[in-house]
């Protein structure tokens, strides 16, 4: 079951007459030093965390840097920490938080700062070299139908905002960039192996190479913070671990091998 | 200025810049399955220590930590399939409970909603999202100790023979004052309290242990195509895919609250074996609702 995290410090307290000022406690800095710059922003109804760092940029610090494009949760740039959680800054309002309480706005400590709120989310495209592409079946007449569209439509809405990478204690926590892909990468090769004409085994990939999904211990997080709410445990990773299972811990599937050998 | 390492990278145990309370629900979790085991732990000893009155039956009413029974501690029961315990079996074992819930604990153990649940709370791996842990040991996560939760699929298929056994003892207890040596069918019909907490009991383990995971998986969510058998143009690919499909959407419905089930399904068991447990001691009666 998702549930969404509430990191801002109350909603009740959210204010009622505009404008009100806000104090935003910024990282500003770079990979090796860095510090905390607090700035004061008058917050008009319906802003969100983006426009408060785009008013900061435009009027009092224009070296502040910030990664954006769309304004609209589509493009998934402007992913960073508020408040200590991952989130898109375009689509977390400034209502749900108390006026009172500073708001820390950091970048997406598991990879490299680049400078202020900017990360180096490289690391994530060398992964998706990793996984195996779509592998159809030569000579097909398949037509897609609805009950196959719904399964990996979910899997096809990920914007790469990398925020489930980013709160993966896996990767957040343990460093595990060497062998492990994480979520992102789990959401992606489901949306391949659940294709119907797809016919690639990536098992491999899974245990032993990149993927890693041993590593993976279904703690949630990145379904939680996920702006598009795929449920990236339940229908991306736990079927993969399944296949998994099916492949090098099943007595069935040893059975199988046995017989094919 | 400092160092970024030291300004963002602190991996002291609890170090986040969350401002909600996000202790609240790993020490509410904390809590919740300490109990459980507490109280589990001490039914399972109970009848060693009290072999006169163990509190595993009553009438018709079985408690679900001891079913099915297979041994009896006493010579009263009405359940026991196997009468005694062999007198060879030594006496500190003696708990009819030690040869059937390393099943179902295996099931709870292994699940995907409890993994989740105790390595948050009792591992602090992580303790909650975002939340540092404190870097204490070299993580392998589910690759080397953790690999035997790979069994989960399996103690599913136990579960599932447990879930007709408990519904089984549920029909049972509507079944009251069978002569000796008849069959349990011969009695009157009666409903009770206890009968419906049994019922109840059945009810919510199976939608626990329907929504599995694992089952999930294997009634049809290992397929990778749902429509060979609908789509005409598809055909021949697997005559049983959309069956399976369907089994695979019930079993999604109730899997989408797979931790609400979980913990239901969790109080009621404990809760079925204490009003067992209260009536057979006659702590309080077990009141009858409806004689046929």
């Amino acid at each position: 079951m998702s549930t969404e995290i509430n990191t801002s410090t109350t909603s009740e307290s959210s204010p009622s007459v505009y404008p009100v000022n806000y104090t935003f406690r910024i990282f500003r800095g770079n990979d090796n030093t860095g510090e905390f710059i607090n700035y004061e922003v008058a917050v008009e109804e319906g802003m969100v965390i983006l426009d408060a760092i785009l008013s900061i940029q435009e009027n009092q610090d224009t070296e502040l840097a910030v990664r954006w494009n769309c304004k609209s949760g589509r493009c998934g740039s402007c992913g960073m920490e508020i408040n200590g959680m991952p989130k898109l800054a375009c689509m977390t309002r400034l209502s749900d938080f108390d006026p009172k309480i500073p708001i820390t706005v950091t970048p997406m400590k598991t990879f490299p700062v680049l400078k202020d709120l900017v990360s180096d989310v490289s690391w994530n495209y060398e992964v998706n070299k990793t996984i195996q592409p779509f592998t159809p079946n030569e000579n097909s007449d398949f037509v897609y139908q609805q009950e196959d569209i719904e399964r990996s439509r979910e899997f096809r809405k990920c914007i790469e905002c990398f925020l489930c990478q980013d709160v993966c204690h896996v990767i957040r926590e343990h460093d595990k960039k060497d062998s492990f892909g994480g979520p992102r990468f789990f959401v992606r090769s489901a949306a391949l192996h659940f294709h119907p004409e797809d016919t690639a085994d990536r098992s491999e990939w899974l245990k032993e190479g990149q993927g890693g999904i041993g590593h993976c211990n279904i703690t949630r997080c990145c379904t939680d913070v996920c702006p598009e709410h795929i449920s990236i445990t339940d229908n991306a990773i736990i079927p993969q671990k399944e296949y998994v299972v099916d492949n090098y811990y099943s007595i069935w599937g040893w059975i199988k091998k046995q017989f094919n050998k | 200025m400092q160092s970024t390492k030291d300004l963002l990278n602190n991996y002291d145990f609890g170090s986040t810049y969350r401002v909600d309370r996000w202790w609240s629900q790993p020490i509410g979790v904390f809590i919740g399955l300490s109990l459980f085991v507490i109280y589990g732990t001490a039914r399972l000893l109970y009848p060693i220590f009290n072999p006169s009155a163990p509190g595993i039956e009553y009438g018709s009413l079985l408690s679900p930590f001891f079913s099915p029974l297979l041994f009896s501690v006493s010579s009263e029961s009405h359940h026991a399939l196997f009468g005694l315990f062999p007198t060879f079996w030594p006496e500190l074992l003696r708990s009819p409970a030690i040869l059937i819930l390393w099943a179902p604990l295996g099931l709870r153990l292994t699940c995907y909603y409890y993994r989740k649940a105790y390595y948050r709370a009792f591992l602090r791996d992580p303790p909650a999202c975002a939340v540092s842990e404190g870097r204490r040991y070299k993580y392998a996560g589910e690759t080397r100790l953790f690999l035997f939760q790979n069994l989960h699929r399996y103690f599913v298929y136990l579960g599932i023979i447990f879930i007709c056994v408990l519904t089984f003892d549920a029909i049972r207890a509507l079944f009251w004052h069978a002569p000796a040596g008849s069959p349990f069918w011969e009695g009157d019909i009666e409903l009770h309290v206890g009968t419906l907490i049994l019922g109840l009991n059945a009810l919510l383990l199976s939608g626990y242990t329907f929504g599995c995971h694992s089952l999930r998986y294997l009634v049809g969510g290992n397929s990778r195509c749902f429509s060979c058998v609908s789509n005409p143009e598809n055909k021949g690919k697997d005559p049983t895919i959309s069956k399976r499909y369907t089994i695979w959407k019930i079993v999604s419905s109730l899997n989408v609250n797979h931790s609400t089930w979980a913990w239901f399904s969790l109080f009621m068991v404990a809760f079925t074996d204490f009003y067992v447990w209260m009536v057979s001691i006659g702590v309080w009666p077990d009141i009858i609702l409806l004689k046929l």
